[in-house]
């Protein structure tokens, strides 16, 4: 490798980023009262809590944590994909939804479980072969049976405490969704996304939420809206570090889309939230969560990420459980050969994937 | 700890000795309690040398939670995911089995099978095992660790089970010398450290 | 047999020569064991009686000499006595016993063999048993004497008093040390069981009639406890008037002096060699028959008479020389109990007589040195004389004479007589060195048993050694002794004046014992017969009859 090369070229964007953080700091160090100077400034297609248009005026709502409650349940699901490997004769992946379950209170105790589901699956048409070697697909499918198996979950689960489960990333997985290219499983994975989002409404009904975490995220609904100076160099998350205290959250935001998948979808509403480690953006279905709900979830939120050390517990619990170790994924490997073996078949790989295991002089 | 109650299973076994896993985080009689683990045929009878609670997954290590609690059990109950995450294993040295009533000091001819259930035994049958006067030798020949540990261990639950201590404490020195003839500092030392209660 | 809760150790190591290692099972058994003390070894095969010669402490560690000062409690303590840190004696294995029942009263004693192999390790060592001392100790009927006990158990020692009499014995002991009374108990012994003749030099008064103990308590004489058996003489005129002591006045010839009796109390009367060679000269000039009075003559010679004259031009005899020995034989000729040839009397045939009808014969000497050496040798000699012309006879024609009867003569401060530079001069070395070549054997008192020859010590074969402090009376004593040094050591734990250390040939092992006392008891024990002739036994004795 060309050390001086890479040397220099790493230190040229460490030098831009210094003089754009420099101006960045600039602009954030005059951002209340150039905001203050343009109080009625409209946020195009962005909506308050109140549902009417939002100006800068709600930037300057914020809230504080109140105190956590004692009894609470948490819960979160992640997933992980082993990826069909296109050299075996024989082509499948894997998904594996992890799950955790954490009560806090006079009762605590915590319940870990995981799930693997194979692909192709007879039973889901739409995921053929192309499916599973194209990353957005696999995605979107994860991100859905995460949902699902968190909502299972939560349904089954009695207790007369509040309960909060966790979503990692956005509420709906808007980017892999808008990349699928096979319709048919496009419009499955959104038909199935519409059937939870009415669960999680009910469930909404009794206490029960549930939420997405955005750790920093890179999202820019407000800044977009905001007059160029912001709108151009700076993210929501930038903004609102400025705006927010530690511990305190911005007011409740809804975004308008033209996408249409994501319209058919139910809207989704927003608040960005300061821990003392960085933004977060909460996103939860929108009407689904009352102030006092969310002032609950609020502090619920942030003991998690105290008890996280900057991320909440929950969701790095939940990311563990869903993780195929390498032992797994070797014992696969295994297992594959073995049954390939059993049946006569020839366990050979192509040519150029011995070529990368031996690498040869 | 109740008697005869099931803590845990083997995971790891030799001639000479196993690894048990606990049922639950922390469940384990102390350092030189005598466990039973075997099959149906045959008890087999091992002292815990020592315990080890980690993280299941040797990736993942623990990090301190406090400060800001007054105390560990408010920790722990904070923290309720912890006991899922962590595991206690136990070393166990064998010592001695029972095959048809008869119990013998010595390593069992074949060690138990992986996933045997091991057992707390009551007093009376540990204090019996305690007062088999070949228990110390194969203890100090063994090559278990924390040896001295563990026969203090023995020593003092067998004393303070007794009424009367002093020709007790002398029959037990007596085996140690016979063990350790020339090693007066390592006996002084064990006799110096039990742990005997007042009656 | 013994019981195995009575099982005190067992033995670890040891050879034939040097004694066995016995490990105690508890030191509580050191408190029970001294130097000199039994113990008993019993195998599947055999049983050792055996001494102990020696008492020690060891540890498996020799670090438990350096426990630090913080573990120094009752705890580790406790736990290490007996265990790492145990006590041992070492024994010397000296007789076997038979693993049979203890033999009858009436059997014959059965000669126990020596040790001569060693147990086997591991065998279990014991305190002996009563039935073990009488084992040891068993005595043919009617011989028996008891002397004492062992120190921890009440059973007799009981000697067999003929074999006794027949070698020389010796009891040594300091001042104080109980040794009279102890040779007490022993002339009773031969007194009653032995049939020895016996005769006592009494230097100090103490044998015949009643005296007083170190308590000041009365105790009584051989003469009054055996009244028709002893006969009593005296040289001392005034006891002759207390009618309490039956004595005979003892008269001696003058003439019987003889220039060897003179030697020995060359320190009495302060003489040196040249007066020695001058008495030997006027003896040879005085005495010109069987009873010239040469003392008495030369004495009393005129300083111009021919045979003193002659003494200087003849014998070249100085004048101050003969002034000299003229001063120191006039002490002799003053004497009250020698007497001139004229008495026809003859108290020396007189006694002789008395003795060879197995009496025993007291001579009583209050404290009077001169007197007491002077006589002894001269008695002895002539006495001896006699039993050699006796037991000549009856070895040339047993069918005419009979065998002299065994005399015993008992002599204190016997250092006099028999140290090195007379013994080869005085009756007594030649009785010693004779053995009992004509049934004359010698009983030696004394508390300075260094002052006697070695090859004179080395002839007494029975001794009794009670509390000794010197050194060399300790090592004149053991020198030529097999295992000598062993039984030295053991003499240290003869504390008490009762206890004394016994060994020899009548004796079959040597044992430290607690010497019977002198009192009511042993008078009660001794037979009516002796007490109270033409008694039966079974006769009532009233407590005025004995006093």
């Amino acid at each position: 490798m060309e050390i001086d090369k890479t040397v220099k070229y790493i230190s040229k964007l460490a030098k831009q980023l210094k003089n754009e953080d420099s101006f960045k700091s600039n602009v954030m160090s005059k951002l209340k009262s150039d905001l203050e100077g343009s109080i009625n400034f409209r946020l195009e297609n962005i909506t308050n809590e109140q549902n009417d248009q939002a100006t800068y005026a709600d930037l300057f709502q914020v809230n504080d944590a109140a105190e956590v409650l004692l009894n609470n349940s948490v819960f979160s699901t992640d997933g992980s994909t082993l990826e069909a490997d296109r050299d075996l004769p024989i082509e499948f992946a894997a998904i594996n939804i992890g799950y955790v379950n954490i009560n806090y209170g006079d009762d605590p105790k915590a319940e870990f479980d995981s799930a693997l589901s194979f692909y192709p699956d007879p039973k889901i048409q739409e995921i053929d072969s192309r499916v599973l070697s194209d990353v957005n697909s696999m995605s979107a499918l994860r991100h859905v049976m995460e949902m699902e198996y968190l909502v299972d979950k939560m349904e089954t689960f009695k207790t007369d405490s509040i309960k909060l489960g966790f979503v990692d990333g956005n509420f709906y997985p808007n980017f892999a969704l808008s990349h699928i290219n096979n319709n048919s499983l496009k419009q499955l994975l959104v038909k199935r996304l519409k059937v939870v989002a009415e669960r999680v409404m009910s469930l909404a009904k009794d206490n029960t939420y549930i939420v997405s975490y955005n750790s920093s995220p890179k999202s820019v609904h407000i800044t977009s809206k905001m007059d160029t100076k912001i709108s151009s160099d700076f993210r929501d998350s930038e903004i609102f570090t400025e705006l927010l205290e530690d511990n305190q959250r911005s007011a409740v935001f809804n975004e308008t889309s033209d996408d249409t998948d994501e319209k058919s979808l139910n809207p989704i509403s927003f608040v960005y939230l300061k821990n003392s480690y960085e933004i977060a953006k909460v996103e939860f279905i929108k009407n689904t969560i009352n102030k006092d709900a969310m002032d609950k979830i609020h502090s619920l939120v942030l003991s998690q990420v105290q008890k996280g050390n900057g991320y909440p517990k929950i969701l790095i619990e939940s990311h563990e459980q869903a993780v195929i170790s390498q032992s797994d994924r070797k014992s696969i490997s295994v297992l594959t050969e073995r049954e390939l073996n059993a049946n006569n078949l020839k366990y050979t790989t192509t040519q150029k994937y011995q070529s990368k295991q031996s690498r040869n002089i | 700890m109740k008697d005869n109650k099931i803590i845990g299973e083997i995971i790891e076994v030799s001639s000479r000795s196993a690894i048990a896993q606990s049922y639950e985080l922390y469940d384990c009689p102390p350092i030189g309690s005598v466990v039973k683990c075997g099959d149906d045929a045959e008890d087999i009878y091992g002292v815990i040398t020592n315990i080890e609670t980690r993280s299941i997954d040797p990736g993942r290590r623990p990090n301190p939670k406090g400060p800001g609690f007054a105390e560990v059990n408010e920790l722990y109950k904070s923290n309720p995911e912890i006991t899922h995450l962590m595991k206690t294993e136990f070393n166990i040295v064998f010592l001695g089995y029972k095959n048809e009533n008869v119990t013998t000091i010595s390593i069992p001819p074949t060690p138990p099978r992986i996933f045997s259930f091991v057992s707390t035994l009551p007093e009376d049958e540990m204090i019996n095992i305690f007062s088999d006067e070949g228990l110390v030798k194969f203890i100090v020949n063994s090559n278990m660790e924390l040896k001295d540990d563990v026969i203090i261990m023995i020593i003092s639950k067998y004393l303070n089970s007794k009424k009367t201590k002093t020709e007790e404490i002398g029959s037990f020195t007596s085996q140690l010398v016979g063990a350790l003839p020339d090693q007066i500092t390592r006996i002084t030392n064990i006799i110096q450290n039990l742990n005997l209660q007042e009656k | 047999m013994t019981n195995i809760e009575d099982n005190i150790g067992i033995v670890v190591s040891g050879t034939f020569s040097q004694g066995m290692n016995v490990k105690l099972n508890s030191q509580n058994a050191l408190s029970s064991l001294t130097i000199g003390s039994h113990v008993v070894i019993d195998t599947l095969a055999q049983r050792f009686m055996c001494e102990v010669s020696d008492i020690g402490l060891r540890a498996t560690d020799q670090r438990v000499e350096h426990i630090p000062l913080h573990m120094q409690n009752e705890r580790i303590f406790q736990s290490l006595i007996d265990n790492a840190a145990y006590a041992f004696i070492e024994v010397t294995p000296r007789l076997i016993l038979s693993k049979e029942n203890v033999l009858g009263e009436k059997s014959d004693p059965v000669e126990l063999p020596s040790a001569n192999t060693i147990p086997p390790h591991f065998s279990p060592v014991f305190k002996p048993t009563e039935a073990d001392y009488e084992q040891v100790f068993h005595t043919r009927e009617g011989k028996g004497f008891s002397v004492g006990n062992p120190l921890d158990l009440d059973t007799q020692i009981n000697l067999d008093m003929e074999l006794l009499v027949q070698r020389s014995s010796a009891i040594f002991g300091k001042s104080g040390s109980g040794k009279s009374f102890l040779t007490k108990i022993l002339l009773a012994g031969m007194l009653q069981k032995s049939g020895a003749a016996s005769l006592i030099f009494d230097y100090a008064g103490e044998y015949a009639y009643e005296g007083f103990s170190e308590e000041n308590k009365p105790v009584k004489g051989l003469a009054q406890l055996f009244k028709n058996k002893v006969v009593n003489y005296t040289i001392d005129k005034r006891r002759l008037e207390d009618k309490k002591v039956g004595a005979e006045f003892l008269h001696i010839p003058r003439h019987e002096i003889d220039p060897d009796d003179i030697a020995l109390l060359r320190n009495i009367l302060n003489m040196n060699e040249n007066q020695m060679e001058a008495a030997r000269i006027v003896h040879e000039v005085f005495k010109t028959n069987r009873t010239s009075d040469w003392i008495h003559d030369f004495v009393h010679a005129e300083a111009d008479s021919e045979r003193m004259l002659n003494l200087e031009s003849r014998y070249n005899v100085y004048p101050s020389t003969v002034d000299a020995l003229r001063r120191r034989l006039r002490r002799i000729d003053r004497l009250e109990f020698l007497t001139d040839s004229s008495r026809s009397d003859d108290v020396v045939k007189s006694i002789i007589d008395k003795l060879k009808n197995g009496l025993t014969v007291i001579l009583d000497f209050p404290r009077d040195e001169l007197s007491y050496i002077l006589i002894a040798n001269m008695l002895t000699r002539r006495i001896h004389s006699q039993w050699r012309y006796e037991k000549e006879n009856y070895t040339r024609d047993r069918d005419k004479f009979k065998d002299p009867v065994p005399l015993v003569i008992t002599i204190e401060e016997a250092h006099n007589f028999l140290n090195k530079d007379v013994s080869n001069r005085t009756t007594f070395g030649t009785i010693a060195r004779e053995a009992r070549k004509y049934n004359v054997t010698l009983m030696v008192v004394d508390q300075r048993p260094s002052g006697i020859d070695d090859e004179i010590m080395s002839q007494i074969e029975n001794k009794f050694i009670c509390k000794l402090d010197d050194p060399r009376d300790i090592d004149s004593i053991f020198s030529g002794v097999p295992h000598g040094n062993r039984m030295k050591t053991s003499l240290r734990s003869i504390e008490s004046k009762q206890h004394a250390l016994a060994f020899g040939e009548a004796i079959p092992m040597p044992i430290i014992f607690k010497v019977r006392n002198y009192g009511q008891d042993f008078y009660s024990s001794l037979s009516n017969e002796s007490l109270f002739p033409g008694t039966k036994s079974g006769d009532e004795i009233t407590s005025d009859d004995l006093f």
